[in-house]
């Protein structure tokens, strides 16, 4: 990145460019569903006129930016982002292995420590509370199927 | 006359104890996350959505209606009492209210917005109990390339009024129509875009979609930033009787503001948050003491108060009676509606018109309850203002995990919402909005289903949508409004944000 000219480094065309290849994406994809004639639409017609619309639009996005001062993108929470991310991959990895309560009691704590003042001690109380007042209102209350610790 | 009697139907049905409980916890729910500053409805309601799956329709909407105008009753509480708006709708209340409690009126700026927003609402609601059939009836002789021009209009009305670019919105609105071409096309057949995973025949689900865009990118630009303090004051029954004078002076602005909101409400785009600008803007304008605006006085208060809970009310006439949403909250009723099987369109009012009548009464009794909620309890949100927001995430976190987890007992949904926050952080990071790409993802299908009908009927032929003369007046207007927003809705939306 550090290399690129600074306005493509803009906040602007980044989001341009990144409409843009959406776009794209999509509209490549949608040519191999056939596009079809008007009288008789393919499955992929739709897409690929959306996704035309949408490299256009990027574009235009791109275009401007161009023309005007460049304005840097905000910089990313680094410690949240990668606190909660990890959460939400645990909590995906346990849950069908361990049950309901191990997989929010771990998702509970790992995302609390996403927060630099939380003590671990607190983290882990929240967690369980969570977890028990989670299971009584998914399971107990709305009867939902889910194990509250597998294999038990 | 017909009207009362469906009233009373709907009133019959809303009072059963189900609705009445599920109203409850709704207008309990929505207040709770108006009051805290960083938790708002949209929030509130995704998270609630896999938790109506096991309800039925009408206890869901009751509910999940609830938590909308709800929050604009708590959004105030925090307005007046941390100047630090609770919802983005009651921003433009902390002008005036703040200056109320730093004058040591907080009791009785909070009993007023509470009767304000309380009379607000009432009128909505009987704006909306009026009007939609009337829309209704005439929106029956829409056809399918009416339909698809009035969705174009209400996209493009959604991205005009966003903060920044009107061109990166409508980049958001198409990205969001792109992603709701994923899963099985309904005419075909064809898997489109599922990668052969069975995981995506169904498309991507709403719940999933605002989740990640909304809740967990939400969280993540939250934490750390340096939060408020409590309150300072606190606040007793005793005080909140309102002077002879308070209450003359609010007489006017609360009619004003209710009527003004209930307009800009049934608009497409021009939301709770517009309609509470403008009715201040419009008082100050009908005042004669300008001046004295945004020093603590009640009509800087009462009328925009009363025209976000009026807006938030008249915001469910599209809605219901068209099926195209106004605003990424009322999309997602839309979703709530389509999950439980019922067609959004103009015939919601003739083929559930018990559902719709239900729902009206409802809003007028979770307004009631609101006022209960808001007036002698309203000690207890204050002392919720000192929870720190970092015992709060983590219980979003969880809900948005568990909730994903819930629709179909599939970890791979988790791992799609991770996805989807990504792409929501992302755009956050690049400040694009992302409520136009959820209005895209849920009109989407339904402006294809529409697109390929009229072209179908019109044997080819693009030109049906300005031949129809429905369909040629919306798309004017779209014009229009385009070329407005170009220009003139600029320096509007820059004045919002000054918050002038």
């Amino acid at each position: 990145m550090a290399d690129l000219p600074e306005k493509f480094r803009s906040r602007d065309s980044v989001a341009g460019l990144g409409i843009a290849a959406i776009g794209g994406v999509f509209a490549l994809g949608a040519l191999r569903f056939g596009t079809g004639t008007l009288t008789e639409m393919g499955a992929g017609f739709f897409p690929f006129a959306a996704g035309l619309i949408a490299i256009l639009l990027g574009f235009a996005v791109f275009v401007s930016a161009w023309r005007k001062p460049p304005v840097p993108i905000t910089r990313p929470a680094v410690r949240a982002v990668l606190f909660v991310t990890a959460s939400v991959v645990v909590f995906a990895l346990t849950i069908d292995r361990l049950g309901l309560l191990p997989a929010i009691v771990l998702c509970g704590i790992i995302s609390a420590l996403a927060d630099r003042s939380t003590r671990l001690h607190e983290a882990a109380l929240l967690a369980v509370s969570l977890a028990i007042g989670i299971w009584l209102v998914f399971v107990q209350l709305l009867g939902m199927p889910i194990p509250a610790v597998a294999g038990v | 006359m017909e009207i009362l009697a469906n009233l009373g139907s709907g009133f019959v049905q809303a009072l059963t104890l189900t609705n009445l409980f599920y109203c409850f916890i709704g207008v309990t729910v929505g207040t709770f996350v108006g009051v805290l500053p960083g938790i708002g409805s949209m929030i509130a309601i995704s998270l609630l959505l896999p938790m109506t799956f096991y309800l039925p329709a009408d206890a869901a909407l009751v509910m999940l209606a609830g938590i909308y105008y709800g929050g604009e009753y708590g959004g105030s509480i925090a307005s007046i009492m941390i100047n630090l708006p609770g919802s983005a709708s009651s921003a433009v209340t902390t002008l005036d209210g703040y200056q109320m409690t730093l004058k040591g009126r907080s009791a009785q700026a909070l009993f007023l917005t509470a009767i304000a927003s309380f009379i607000g609402g009432s009128i909505g609601i009987v704006i909306l109990a009026v009007f939609s059939p009337l829309l209704a009836d005439l929106s029956l002789r829409f056809g399918p390339a009416d339909y698809f021009s009035v969705m174009v209009l209400g996209l493009i009305a959604a991205t005009c009024i966003t903060q920044g670019s009107v061109v990166k919105s409508c980049g958001a609105v198409v990205v969001g129509v792109l992603l709701g071409t994923v899963g099985t096309d309904v005419n075909t057949g064809i898997q489109r875009f599922t990668f052969g995973s069975f995981d995506l025949y169904d498309g991507i689900s709403v719940v999933i979609i605002a989740m990640g865009l909304f809740g967990l990118p939400e969280i993540i630009a939250n934490i750390g930033q340096p939060r408020h303090g409590p309150a300072k004051t606190s606040v007793r029954l005793r005080d909140m009787r309102p002077t002879r004078e308070d209450v003359r002076q609010s007489a006017g602005p609360v009619a004003r503001g209710g009527l003004l909101g209930s307009l800009l409400g049934a608009l497409p785009a021009t939301g709770p948050t517009i309609a509470a600008f403008l009715a201040y803007a419009l008082e100050k304008r009908v005042s004669r003491h300008p001046e004295r605006f945004g020093t603590g006085i009640v009509e800087g208060v009462t009328g925009p108060e009363a025209a976000n809970n009026a807006a938030a009310q008249t915001a469910f006439i599209p809605t219901l009676t068209l099926g195209i949403p106004g605003s990424a909250t009322m999309a997602l009723i839309l979703g709530a509606l389509m999950i439980h099987g019922i067609p959004p369109g103009p015939r919601l009012m003739t083929e559930h018109a018990d559902l719709f009548w239900a729902l009206v009464a409802s809003f007028w009794i979770g307004n009631l309850l609101l006022l209960v909620l808001n007036i002698p309890l309203v000690g207890v949100w204050i002392k919720l203002l000192s929870i720190p927001y970092r015992f709060l995430f983590p219980a979003v976190v969880c809900l948005t995990c568990v909730g994903v987890y819930s629709l179909k007992l599939s970890s791979f949904d988790v791992f799609m919402v991770l996805g989807i926050c990504g792409l929501g952080y992302a755009m956050r990071l690049l400040q694009i909005d992302a409520a136009p790409l959820l209005m895209g993802l849920i009109l989407g299908p339904m402006m294809e289903e529409y697109f390929r009908r009229a072209v179908l009927l019109s044997m080819g032929d693009l030109t049906v949508f300005l031949t129809e003369p429905i369909s040629a007046g919306v798309i004017l207007t779209t014009v229009v409004l385009l070329i407005w927003s170009a220009t003139k809705g600029k320096q509007l939306a820059r004045k919002l944000e000054q918050g002038d």
